[in-house]
């Protein structure tokens, strides 16, 4: 339970949050060299705007800065996370609703809040006429979001307390003893990704698109951002279905699973560890992508959506990917994803909804707490067969063996059924609205798991109150829940002074 | 220096292989259902 708080609880966490809201007003220097590059005029007098916002309130909050600098607890940590996930969206929906692409600044919030929780979902009208810096800069929300924003600050800004927002933010896995340095290894790793996918998606621009090498780049950085950091935004309407070719989706393909996986799995492949199939988390996600990738295909060829066993294994692969590791990339239409029922249907939703790894930026349940949540229900059915003195050794494999105690059965299964009630209660709204309940579930489970792939129900004309729904359920989905019950608990200790 | 450098890059190149042949696999086993699927139904 969380105490009433005071003047300093407050200073503590206006001043933290002002110091990553100027990070995030700051990123917009990237795509402000875009705009000056390419005399977007407008363009950069709306992101200096921007940046100039998030500064200025950077700035601002310093005036808070506490007298005397105590350890920031677990609370205070999450609390400033869930508004860090509320208060950067509004910044960066600035040059967004500017740029007159949006029907309002509310559209543009939904995108901005979509970029960076990583679901990829949009409202954007005319997008393929959005000027390059802008569209950078929707990718730059991607990488903001997926790299963490608090990740970022801490690296940049590491001071006492820097671990229990590293905590809070869902990156709770310490691959190396201290913040820093894991926080080095995760900036290493997506620099590696960055330099690989970067350089194998430009050069396809420039040999199999036959782009210009300036274009080249700006769609090989733009897909790069919104694949590593398993976000969905592309640079084009058609999503990845504009590039028409078979190695720019495998290069996508790899980018995708690399999001995905976990930094403590990285950490493991880059040094050789051995018996890492053992470990429960692996095991799982490499079950549930054959077995959803095995509905998908089936229910594909049984509904007759593709002749020819190419355009088949491309189309089920790529969308199973993409929904499993919670990317939202697409190489079909949503009105043709809407036709895709049956067996297709329930294995592109399902994938979305189990999620990718923990510790990444894969949104949705995460195969941790699915392996843990089958295996907690194993042990029980077994406990219950066998006779009363027998001793079930509940334990499992993760990188070493773990105890599975019946509070983190507990805890597991709860969060679950906490993902599996978001799911439902987003789908009740849009059937409330008379979507049909497949198109209305597959939607809610895209934007609760932070996927981005949609039949539709996401578009400019869509119901207020349901755009204001989804973007609830992109930041909860973000959060993992706890983060978001914490500001909530602030609150109402704030208002009901308990 | 050189050391620890050779040993990220070595990491960082032993990551992207690995996960290319692990979509390559996963290609295959696409194309193997598909094929099946195709024929069987």
């Amino acid at each position: 339970m969380l105490l009433r708080p005071n003047k300093h609880d407050f200073q503590h966490i206006v001043h933290d949050l002002g110091i990553v809201l100027a990070v995030a007003g700051g990123a917009g220097l990237f795509p402000l060299v875009w705009a000056v590059g390419y005399r977007e005029w407008r363009s950069a007098a709306d992101l200096v705007l921007m940046i100039g916002v998030g500064v200025a309130i950077g700035g601002a909050t310093q005036a808070f800065r506490p007298a005397t600098r105590k350890r920031v607890d677990w609370s205070h940590g999450l609390v400033v996370v869930s508004l860090t996930w509320l208060l950067v969206p509004a910044i960066g929906a600035i040059p967004l609703y500017l740029s007159g692409h949006f029907a309002g600044f509310h559209d543009a919030y939904f995108d901005s809040m979509s970029g960076v929780t990583t679901t990829g979902l949009s409202v954007l009208q005319d997008l393929d006429h959005l000027p390059v810096s802008i569209n950078i800069w929707r990718h730059t929300l991607h990488f903001l979001g997926g790299q963490g924003i608090v990740l970022a600050a801490l690296t940049f800004f590491a001071a006492s307390g820097a671990l229990s927002l590293y905590q809070a933010e869902g990156r709770d896995e310490r691959i190396f003893p201290s913040v820093g340095s894991t926080a080095r290894f995760i900036w290493l790793v997506s620099l590696v990704y960055l330099v690989a996918g970067v350089l194998a998606l430009t050069l396809d621009g420039i040999f199999i698109q036959g782009f210009e090498p300036m274009r080249a780049l700006f769609h090989a950085l733009t897909i790069f951002m919104a694949a590593f950091d398993t976000g969905g935004f592309a640079p084009m309407s058609s999503s990845v279905a504009y590039y028409r070719s078979g190695a720019f989706e495998t290069v996508v393909a790899v980018l995708m699973i690399a999001g995905a996986m976990s930094f403590g799995l990285h950490h493991a492949i880059w040094n050789r560890r051995k018996g890492l199939i053992e470990n429960l988390e692996i095991r799982t996600i490499l079950g549930t992508t054959v077995l959803t990738l095995g509905l998908t295909t089936v229910g594909l060829a049984a509904i007759g959506a593709f002749s020819g066993v190419e355009a088949l294994t491309r189309r089920s692969l790529f969308h199973v990917l993409s929904a499993h590791s919670g990317t939202g990339f697409a190489t079909v239409t949503s009105a043709e994803l809407n036709r895709w029922s049956g067996l297709a249907y329930a294995g592109i939703a399902l994938a979305m909804a189990l999620g990718g790894m923990s510790s990444s930026t894969a949104g949705g349940v995460k195969s941790l707490r699915i392996g843990l949540t089958l295996r907690a229900m194993y042990d029980t059915v077994r406990s219950a067969l066998l006779p009363d003195r027998s001793v079930i050794p509940a334990s499992y494999k993760q990188y070493g063996r773990q105890r599975l105690d019946p509070r983190l059965a507990t805890s597991v299964m709860s969060m679950s059924l906490l993902y599996v009630a978001l799911y439902l209660g987003g789908a009740a709204v849009a059937i409330a609205y008379g979507y049909p309940l497949e198109q209305a579930l597959f939607e809610s489970v895209s934007a609760s798991a932070n996927v981005g792939l949609s039949v539709g129900v996401t578009s400019p004309s869509m119901p207020g109150l349901l755009q204001t729904v989804m973007i609830a359920q992109m930041w909860v989905g973000r959060l993992e829940f706890v983060a978001a019950f914490a500001l909530f608990g602030f609150l109402v200790s704030w208002v009901t002074g308990k | 220096m050189a050391r620890v450098t050779r040993r990220m890059v070595g990491g960082g190149v032993r990551g992207v292989v690995v996960e290319t042949i692990l979509v390559l696999a996963l290609i295959g086993l696409t194309l193997l259902i598909s094929f099946i699927a195709l024929k069987v139904l």
